[in-house]
């Protein structure tokens, strides 16, 4: 019998492609990695106990303009949802991640962006959750509704 | 790569005839040179995806050849009078000790070969977001070329956005 020669691909480390969520937050369109998105629900989600529910236009600074869906994570330490505005009709992509370079790193402060996806010849950035909901539960002004 | 030009100013009869090519771009009213060394390409304007939280002087990223770029206005890092009539039409692709990016050009003359006693040390009276960042200076035609020191401008460049 042949070997499963896609399942090596996949396991291989030089692969980079990522199965990546991508959505709309004011006039601006970014990804995930579909893999840390618990579900995917209306604006209307409300957090557990302990968890948070950040709108995710207001933290990166644009307009809000209500938002349609709420993408709800659950970390380790505790569970919260982010309001976008809408998820992209082709839903999740499986694509290559090209990474940020450091310098591109240090020059965003937090740096949010663990990459980017090009889609439609447009290049879209991949958000870490993580660091997104580290930066809005650490500034008091920032609006991060509290269950 | 050969990292500066090493002006010496304290001894000119040593360098007399010492002749350097430097890379000289203009951008905004402002002229600008850099070790040929340090640009990888010169191309036609793409337009930068933007990047949330960060400076005004970075105006995105483009994709080139599968890497992603920062693209840098020098007139807003070094707050210099925007020339209104100057376009942004060319891009620079520098590489400074494996940091890749990008800064816009209005217009590009390329290679000038500059006499060492034509390099003269950075003015007194340099705009104050220049100063540190410039290792010489000289004249090409009625304008004043800023030599920079990219090795300078990285390093502030990244603790101006920590701070």
């Amino acid at each position: 019998m042949k070997p499963p020669i896609l399942k090596q691909t996949e396991n291989s480390s030089t692969d980079s492609s990522k199965s990546i969520l991508f959505f709309s937050v004011g006039r601006m369109d970014f990804g995930v990695e579909a893999a840390s998105v618990g579900i995917i629900t209306g604006k209307d989600w409300v957090p557990p106990e302990g968890g948070w529910k950040f709108e995710m236009g207001k933290i990166l600074g644009f307009d809000f303009s209500g938002g349609a869906r709420t993408l709800v994570v659950h970390f380790p330490d505790f569970s919260c949802g982010f309001v976008v505005d809408s998820i992209f009709s082709q839903g999740i992509s499986h694509l290559n991640i090209l990474p940020a370079s450091p310098l591109l790193k240090s020059w965003m402060n937090p740096s949010l962006l663990s990459g980017f996806c090009t889609i439609n010849h447009r290049l879209i950035g991949i958000l870490d959750l993580r660091i997104l909901a580290d930066y809005a539960l650490s500034h008091n002004d920032s609006p991060t509704p509290k269950h | 790569m050969k990292n500066h030009i090493q002006p010496n100013f304290d001894k000119p009869s040593t360098n007399k005839r010492k002749v350097l090519s430097l890379f000289v771009f203009h951008d905004q009213g402002t002229s600008f040179a850099v070790i040929p060394e340090s640009v990888m390409q010169v191309s036609a304007k793409s337009k930068p995806t933007p990047l949330p939280f960060s400076p005004d002087w970075l105006d995105g990223v483009v994709n080139i050849r599968g890497e992603i770029l920062p693209v840098i206005d020098l007139s807003k890092y070094f707050q210099l009078e925007e020339n209104a009539g100057e376009q942004h039409r060319r891009q620079i692709l520098l590489n400074w000790e494996n940091n890749h990016f990008i800064v816009w050009s209005s217009h590009v003359t390329g290679l000038e070969q500059v006499k060492a006693t034509e390099l003269e040390p950075p003015m007194e009276n340099l705009p104050r977001t220049l100063a540190g960042k410039v290792e010489a200076q000289f004249r090409l035609d009625d304008r004043i070329v800023y030599v920079l020191d990219l090795s300078l401008f990285l390093n502030e460049s990244k603790e101006r956005v920590s701070s």
